[in-house]
This record gives C-alpha cells, sequence and structure tokens, in this order.
C-alpha cells in the first residue's frame, strides 16, 4: 500500500495479456513482500507490523492457492479454518488490486460482463479479478449477509465462474435467543455440507482450539482497551486497513500481535496530537488522505470502527458453533442505525476524539444511506463529523484536491 | 392505514385486520436528508408515509434498511427481514418474526381472531392460484387480481401485440409502458413488484405463520438479493416474449446480474438504468426503439412510390443530411449547426433538398435520427441513430462488425451482423466518454478543439489522468497544467481516459473487429490512436464519419423501397 505497490503493479500491469505470467509474478512479489513484513514483525515486535503482515498472509493465501476459501469479511471463517481451508477476503483481494493501481483492469472486465457502475467497486473489482482468471482457483466461496446485500450476487458469481457451490449465511438484524438458534442451525448445516463438499469429516477440537486462540488474544486486547484508549497507536493511516482485514481475516493468528501490548511502552508522546475517528473503511490505493494523515501529522486517526466491532463478544471454546453465531450477531454492524451509532459514539467518546470522519465509498448504501442522521448523533454531542465522499478502490473515482480541501477545512474547524 | 414497500409483504394480515393499505409510490420529488448513492426509487417514495401510517417495511436492501433508519423517527414501523435463503430453517425463523409482526398489527388495530386471519389466508391463497393463471389467459382479469391483492395500481399491457417485451428488473412506472407501447410493443411486467413476482410455490402446512412464510420465502422469480436462483428460462417459455429489456434503476445495483442468463438465452434485450425523472425518457425512448428496431423488417416489396431517399440525424451539435436516389447513388450531404431550434434547422436542410432537385414531395421518403428527430414531425419516419449508423455504415462498408460512434453528448458501441444492430451499449447520463469531456479539456488547456488530437500525438512523456468523469478530470488537468507538465502530454493523457471508458463498452457488447469510429470526435486522430492502443485493434474510418447516421436513415428508407 505504497509507492512499492504501484510500481510493481507497473511492472504486472504490462503482462495481462499472459495470466499466467501475471500469476507467477504476484506470487513472486508478494511472497517477497511476506517475508519482507515477517522479518520486520519479529525484528519489531510490535502491535502494526504483526497486523500488517497478518494481512498479507490473508492475501498471499489465494495467490499461492492452496486449499483457499473466498469469504466476505464477515464471514465465520472460524469454521473453515478447522476444515483445513484458507480464507481470503475477496475485499482484500479487490483492496490489493487498488494497491496497485490495477483495478481499473478488473473493474472494465466486470463491467464488460454487465456488472452495473453502480455496484460497489469491491464487488466490481472482485468478479473482475475472478474473471481475468490469473489467480488460482478457489475450493470454497462462503458469505454472509453482513454488512451489505451486495455480498450474495457478488458471492454468487465468484461461485458460478469457478462453478462450484455457494455458501450463505444469513444473519438477521438483532441479537436474541431465536436469532442465535436460526445462526447456530445454518453454522452446523454449513459444516455438514463442508464435510460432504470437501469429503473431509469436521474437527471438532480443531474448531475448539481456534476458539481457544482467539479468546486469548481477544481477552488481552479487551483488556488493553482502556490503555489504548487513553494512548492510542500512532499509525499509517493504510495500516488501519491491515488493522481490521487482520482482526476479520486472521483470528486464529491474533495472539502474536496481543501479546505485544502487554510489554508496549506507556509514552504518551502521542498525547500532543488531535484524535480523530474514522468510520467505514479506508481508501486501499496510495491517496492525498495517507499524505494527511501521515505519522508526521498533528492529527491522527486514534481507530476506525471496524478494529472493534468484536467487543461485544466473549468467545467460548466449549460451545464454539453457539459462540461463533453469537460473534455474528452481536456485531454492532448489523441492526438499524441506532446500534451503530451507539458503538461509534462508545468509541468516539472512549478514545477522546475530537472529531469523527465516514468516508462514504461508492456505492456502499448501508454505510451511507443514514449518514445525516449519524452526522447528527456525533454533533448531539459536540463531536464535529465529515461525511466525506469517494471510493476505497477505484482511485479514478476520486479528486486529491478535493479531498485535501475538504478535509483542511475540517481540521482547520476542530483545530 | 398501512403503508408497504415490498410486495413481499403478509397481505394475509392486512385483509384479516380489514385495514386499509397502500403500496409507496413516487410523487416525483426526493428525500434528501437519505444519502444521493441511495437508490432513486427509495429517495422517492419514501415521501408519500404520513407520520400517522404503520409502516411493514421489508429491510432486505440496503437502500430500504437505511430509509428504515428515517421512518423509525417519524413512524410506527416493524421493519422485516426476509431470511436471504429458503431452508426449512429460514421458514421457521420467517414465521416467528411473522408472529411478532401479527402481535404487533393486533395491538395498534385491535384483537382479530385466529380463525379470521386463517379465512383471510385461504383465500389470499385461492387468489394467487387464480392470478398465476390469469396471467397467462386473461390479463385483464390478472390485472383486476393484481390490484385487488396488493392496492397497487398494474403496471404494464392487458392485451398483447406482435412484439411482447418482457420487462425483468427493478420496479417501472407508467412512462415506460407508454414507451413501449408507442414503439408497437405491449408489456409483461416481471419486475421485482408485477404480478410474477407475487406467484409462489405453495405449503401446505397447518401452521398459518409457517404457511405465510414458505410463500414468501418460495417465489417463483426470487429477488436478486436471494441465494436461490432465479429460474428466467422458466418465466421465459411461459411469457414467450420476443425481446426482453432489464431495468434497473440508479444505485440499484442488483438486476445487471441477470444480464449473464439472458446473454445465455440469445433473445435480443436492452439494459435501461432509470433515475425516475422524466428527463431521462428521451434516452430511454432511444434504448427501447432501437431494440425494437432489430427485428425491422427491411422491405415491403410494394408498390415503388419514391424516387428519392433523405436521411436527417438532428445531433445535439451538428444537423446532417445525405440524400440517395433509385440507383442507390449518394446525391447530395450536408452539415450545419443545429443551433438553438432544431426542427427549423432540419426544416430548411429539408427545403433545399425539395428545391435542389425538384421533386414532389410525396416522391421523397424522408427518415430523421438522432435527438431531435421526435420534433421532426415531417419525416415519414423516425428511427434511432443507433439502427442508422448500422446501416449507414454497413452501406459504405459491408464488412463491419462493431461501430464506435462519440458524439457531442453521447457515445456508443454497436454490434453490427450483416446490417443488423445485434447489441449496443450507450454511455449513461454522464459527460465521460463523450465529445463534451474532450470540448471541456480543450477550454482548460486553451488550446482549439479541432487542433487537440493532433498535438495529442506529439507527446513525449506518458502521464495518466486517473479520472473518466470530467468534473475530477478537469480539476486533475488544472493541477497537472500547474505543476508544469507539457500540454501535448496532458492531452495524450484525456484521449487515453476517454479511450479507457469506451472500451469498457467495447467489452461489454463484446465488439469484433473490423471495428469503425464515426461521429464528430472519430475526426480527432488522437482518440483514433488512443482507441487502437487500449483495444489493440485497427480501426477504420469512413470518408466522412459525420455522415453516417444521416446516410443510414437515407438507406433505411430506400430499402423499404426497394429491399
Amino acid at each position: 500500500m505504497s509507492k512499492k505497490s504501484v510500481g510493481f503493479g507497473k511492472i504486472l500491469r504490462k503482462h495481462f495479456h499472459k495470466p499466467r505470467v501475471v500469476e507467477i509474478l504476484l506470487k513472486v512479489g508478494l511472497n517477497l513482500e511476506l517475508s519482507r513484513r515477517r522479518v520486520v514483525a519479529f525484528a519489531r515486535n510490535d502491535f502494526t507490523t504483526w497486523m500488517d503482515y497478518f494481512a498479507l498472509d490473508a492475501v498471499c493465501t489465494a495467490v499461492n492457492g492452496k486449499k483457499t476459501a473466498w469469504v466476505n469479511m464477515f464471514f465465520p471463517v472460524e469454521i473453515a479454518f478447522s476444515f483445513g481451508l484458507n480464507c481470503v477476503s475477496a475485499e482484500g483481494l479487490a483492496g490489493m488490486f487498488a494497491s496497485m493501481f490495477l483495478e481499473d483492469l478488473a473493474i472494465t472486465k466486470a463491467e464488460g460482463f454487465g456488472i452495473s457502475r453502480n455496484l460497489c467497486t469491491f464487488h466490481r473489482t472482485g468478479i473482475g479479478i475472478a474473471l481475468l482468471n490469473i489467480l488460482p482457483k478457489p475450493l470454497f466461496v462462503g458469505t454472509t449477509n453482513i454488512l451489505c446485500d451486495g455480498n450474495i450476487p457478488t458471492f454468487t458469481t465468484y461461485a458460478s465462474i469457478n462453478s462450484i457451490p455457494i455458501h450463505v449465511i444469513d444473519v438477521p438484524r438483532e441479537d436474541n435467543q431465536q436469532n442465535r438458534a436460526y445462526v447456530t442451525k445454518q453454522l452446523e448445516n454449513l459444516i455438514y455440507s463442508l464435510e460432504n463438499q470437501l469429503k473431509k469429516r469436521f474437527n471438532y477440537s480443531a474448531l475448539q482450539r481456534i476458539i481457544t486462540e482467539e479468546k486469548q488474544s481477544l481477552d488481552i486486547i479487551r483488556e488493553y482497551y482502556s490503555k489504548l484508549c487513553e494512548n492510542p497507536i500512532l499509525m499509517d493511516l493504510y495500516q488501519h486497513v491491515n488493522v481490521l482485514y487482520a482482526f476479520h481475516l486472521r483470528p486464529n493468528q491474533l495472539l502474536k500481535a496481543a501479546r505485544t501490548l502487554l510489554k508496549r511502552e506507556e509514552h504518551a508522546t502521542n498525547n500532543n496530537r488531535i484524535r480523530l475517528l474514522w468510520l467505514h473503511l479506508v481508501p486501499y490505493y496510495d491517496n492525498e488522505l495517507y499524505n494527511i494523515f501521515s505519522k508526521n501529522s498533528r492529527f491522527m486517526i486514534a481507530t476506525t470502527e471496524f478494529e472493534w466491532d468484536w467487543l461485544y463478544w466473549n468467545p467460548d471454546p466449549q460451545r464454539p458453533v453457539e459462540s461463533l453465531s453469537e460473534k455474528l450477531l452481536k456485531n454492532p454492524q448489523i441492526g438499524d442505525l441506532s446500534r451503530r451509532a451507539d458503538f461509534a459514539l462508545r468509541l468516539a467518546k472512549d478514545f477522546k476524539v475530537k472529531g469523527a470522519i465516514h468516508f462514504n465509498h461508492w456505492g456502499c448504501k448501508q454505510s451511507s444511506g443514514s449518514v445525516t442522521l449519524l452526522k447528527e448523533n456525533f454533533e448531539q454531542i459536540g463531536i464535529p463529523f465529515l461525511s466525506l465522499d469517494g471510493d476505497c478502490v477505484d482511485h479514478t473515482n476520486q479528486s486529491a484536491a478535493q479531498y485535501r480541501t475538504r478535509i483542511e477545512a475540517f481540521l482547520e474547524m476542530i483545530e | 392505514m398501512i403503508v408497504y414497500n415490498c410486495p413481499m409483504v403478509p397481505f394475509e394480515f392486512f385483509v384479516a385486520l380489514g385495514v386499509p393499505f397502500k403500496r409507496v409510490e413516487n410523487l416525483g420529488c426526493e428525500f434528501d436528508r437519505l444519502n444521493p448513492n441511495i437508490c432513486s426509487l427509495c429517495r422517492r417514495s419514501v415521501l408519500s408515509v404520513h407520520s400517522d401510517d404503520v409502516v411493514i417495511w421489508i429491510d432486505s436492501c440496503d437502500s430500504a434498511r437505511r430509509t428504515a433508519d428515517f421512518l423509525k423517527q417519524t413512524n410506527k414501523i416493524f421493519p422485516l427481514h426476509i431470511p436471504v435463503i429458503s431452508t426449512p430453517e429460514a421458514v421457521t425463523e420467517l414465521s416467528n418474526d411473522l408472529k411478532t409482526l401479527w402481535q404487533f398489527l393486533k395491538s395498534i388495530f385491535g384483537e382479530v381472531s385466529d380463525q379470521k386471519l386463517s379465512q383471510a389466508q385461504k383465500i389470499f391463497e385461492k387468489q394467487l392460484q387464480l392470478l398465476e393463471k390469469a396471467l397467462s389467459e386473461d390479463l385483464s382479469e390478472a390485472r383486476d387480481l393484481y390490484e385487488k391483492i396488493t392496492k397497487q395500481k398494474w403496471v404494464g399491457s392487458t392485451k398483447l401485440k406482435d412484439k411482447v417485451v418482457l420487462v425483468l428488473g427493478a420496479p417501472i412506472e407508467e412512462n415506460l409502458v407508454q414507451i413501449i407501447e408507442e414503439s408497437g410493443g405491449s408489456v409483461i411486467n416481471a419486475t421485482c413488484s408485477g404480478a410474477y413476482s407475487m406467484i409462489s410455490n405453495l405449503s401446505d402446512d397447518s401452521n398459518i405463520f409457517r404457511r405465510i412464510a414458505y410463500r414468501i420465502l418460495n417465489r417463483k422469480l426470487t429477488c436478486l438479493r436471494f441465494a436461490p436462483k432465479r429460474n428466467l428460462s422458466e418465466l421465459i417459455n411461459i411469457t414467450k416474449p420476443t425481446m426482453i429489456v432489464l431495468h434497473t434503476i440508479k444505485f440499484c445495483d442488483f438486476y445487471n446480474f441477470d444480464e449473464q442468463e439472458l446473454r445465455k438465452i440469445k433473445m435480443p434485450f436492452v439494459v435501461i438504468e432509470n433515475d425516475m425523472t422524466p428527463q431521462l425518457n428521451a434516452q430511454i425512448k432511444t434504448r427501447i426503439q432501437a431494440l425494437m428496431e432489430f427485428s425491422m423488417n427491411k422491405g415491403s416489396g410494394c408498390e415503388k412510390m419514391f424516387d428519392l431517399f433523405v436521411g436527417i440525424d438532428s445531433g445535439s451539435t451538428t444537423t446532417k443530411i445525405a440524400v440517395i436516389d433509385a440507383e442507390k447513388r449518394v446525391v447530395y450531404k450536408n452539415v450545419v449547426k443545429t443551433g438553438a431550434y432544431p426542427a427549423v434547422t432540419a426544416k430548411k436542410l429539408y427545403n433545399d433538398v425539395v428545391e435542389k432537385f425538384k421533386r414532389p414531395r410525396e416522391r421523397i421518403y424522408l427518415v430523421c435520427t438522432g435527438y431531435g428527430r421526435a420534433a421532426l414531425d415531417f419525416a415519414n419516419e423516425q428511427i434511432t441513430e443507433i439502427t442508422c449508423h448500422a446501416r449507414g455504415v454497413h452501406f459504405l462498408m459491408p464488412k463491419i462488425r462493431t461501430i464506435i460512434d462519440i458524439g457531442g453528448q453521447d457515445s456508443k458501441v454497436i454490434k453490427i451482423e450483416d446490417g443488423k444492430v445485434v447489441e449496443f451499449a450507450m454511455n449513461d447520463k454522464c459527460a465521460a466518454g463523450t465529445g463534451r469531456f474532450l470540448e471541456v479539456m480543450a477550454d482548460v488547456l486553451d488550446v482549439p478543439l479541432q487542433k487537440i488530437g493532433g498535438l495529442s500525438l506529439q507527446h513525449s512523456k506518458e502521464i495518466d489522468i486517473s479520472s473518466v468523469c470530467t468534473v475530477f478530470a478537469e480539476s486533475e488537468v488544472v493541477s497537472l497544467r500547474a505543476s508544469g507538465h507539457k500540454r501535448e502530454d496532458i492531452l495524450y493523457a484525456i484521449h487515453k481516459a476517454i479511450a479507457k471508458r469506451i472500451g469498457a463498452m467495447y467489452e461489454r457488447v463484446k465488439g469484433a473487429p473490423p471495428v469503425v469510429l464515426t461521429g464528430g470526435v472519430a475526426l480527432n486522430e488522437g482518440v483514433k490512436k488512443a482507441l487502437e492502443k487500449v483495444l489493440d485493434i485497427q480501426i477504420t474510418i469512413p470518408p466522412e464519419p459525420i455522415l453516417t447516421g444521416a446516410l443510414g436513415a437515407a438507406v433505411i428508407g430506400y430499402q423499404k423501397e426497394w429491399l
């Protein structure tokens, strides 16, 4: 997610007429970068470097193509892991293309396939990537209806391009006993159909082990939450993407990152910076916002909402399937606006932010549809709120000058 | 009054309660507190809800879900989540939610016995069966039943003519039916709120809530947001249409997923994107008429009545005229500025021809095309520019298979076989990829429009303009200029950007060489070269690329008489 990715993208672009060459180059390039991140993570051993590593590890899974599962970011990946599958989120693949400025190739391909230009660019790019035939075919395609309604037709298309079945988990909008039983039953059905599809017996204790590890990590991070609120980790904007991606796609690996928090030094150098809360996603490509919120800026993004959407969930390894159903239903993003607003306001207060920026990703109706109401909620407690239009994936659908003018005016306002 | 947003609601409840109900409707203005990227239908229809209405709101699509956030502040509302799957667990889940909804309604409108609900449910199922039968036997009866069941106005034809147009996709309004009927077709409405969306498989479960849940989850034509596959082939077998219109609404992006299925079925179809404004009617009309012209007869073989065939192409920037005689020779052509009064300009061009050739008007066959065609009421016929370009190009170069036409305000990629249009794509309501885009950029760089193409070829450095949006691109050009880039390099980047936009449309129709470039922009060598690079093909420019539409119009007249 830097100039380096863009440079690599330029090399790849020249070879797109030969899909196999692109496949090999991608594999070599990403694995080299993965090794570099691994070395950095071991050397520095801090939270963000581990999360940077996990995020790329998930993407490399798809590129390396060993027992890959294409899932959406809010899929119960723990079940897929317990079958030995490697999960990658299709949103992450779209993000990878965007970071290399190659998303236009995929988008054009998807539009040629008939996909609407209004459809979210994560989905459009994902479909384009599937059609470009440069990645090994997945063994499994699965999605939930969280967060958005575009997942189902999009993942159905991935499944149909790869001639494999689609697995859909329907998550209702409220967390109650009836809905937990319904989602649990669906997860049991998922396990059953995976057994049939992969011709492999489900390993119950493997799932228990994964959830135990996840619990250990999340417990440490939860315990440390109040300290993070006092002294948030300084990151580049794109690293927030890596963090939320690692939380959702690599819950089984988080422990290494979580443990670094226990030995984190309590210096308060970041406290002079003006803190902001980021709502919804961050653009994946190198853009003006990265410069505005660089590590040298007087402003810092204290946190983003998707880094904490697990906060109300307490994993229970003794009842792993039920527990995963609770994870899905306790996500504050799934219900009406008030649920999301309560959670976002809590983060704003806990992290003591001076302002909030909501990034309205093109085509994402669920996040920005009622953003005016969210803005009112923030303004009622005296936190200025900027609703910023842009695109997380398609770098041609944004204007650096517009980003800068809007953000700077907002920052001048809160300073 | 109960107000609902989607025909997946349990109508059985409303009937049992004996409370008046209606569906939300488009009142013509938009609710601007909903983000502009919410579907146009939600933004428009939410305003038809009164604060004392009780709202039953299906929240399975994101636009509806976010709309409910606002309705919660003003109304008694029950958001009903319809599971996206149709398994037995989903039926149980929905039946439990339906029970809660039934309690909610009774708490507002008063107690109703379960027996009454059971009666209402039986009558409703009976009506649905009758509706299914009537849809294939008697459309007037189907209309009456549909309106009785849903309390929503029937939108569609009640008598079928030769050209039966099956409309799929998002809800349509009367204007689309009118356009199709005026173009000689009749409409079967199989959109997500037409009568076909009501038809379901029924269950014999003894539990009434499970029965209703089963009906809702087992509709024969499912909504595209749901996981079960849509069975379009069966619908097409039953309705036997001549052609298909895939109707999408701006920011309701689901139904485009049907396009792949339609390609497999190999029936003529067109995709239209509607933003529910009356201003879009002209664009929709062009697309529908072009679809109708797919199956246009070439000639009647009847008595020869005409000896001069005139085609007028009334475009946004220029008006073109071409004349061919009974020997199929081009005997006259002319291009003038359209100006403020397209009809007056066209009439003057036509009068010049009448005077020049000294033929009685009744011996001249006039076909008009272009955006201004509807206003040219003195024509014998009005044909869309899509068909005309195809015929014109085929007349000049019979081997051409794809036409890229870039005009002042729109651009098209038309795929042809033997002079007939087999598929086309048009830009939507946006200047990206049109002559207007180049005009704006030429203006910013202070270069005369005619020179930008030539200058772009003198570039020495490859730079990129990332935005295709005219407004964003303009600000990028301004910054590139400010950072000292050469004008030629910026112009080259601009030409690449337009070529990329057109490239996407070319992909969409699966364009194939040989390719010809027509329209005013074809005179710009820079666009031709950029397109050749992006598409990796050779492009030919006809001798007078502006005139192919007018020429095609004249050819259509000739073919009517002589073939």
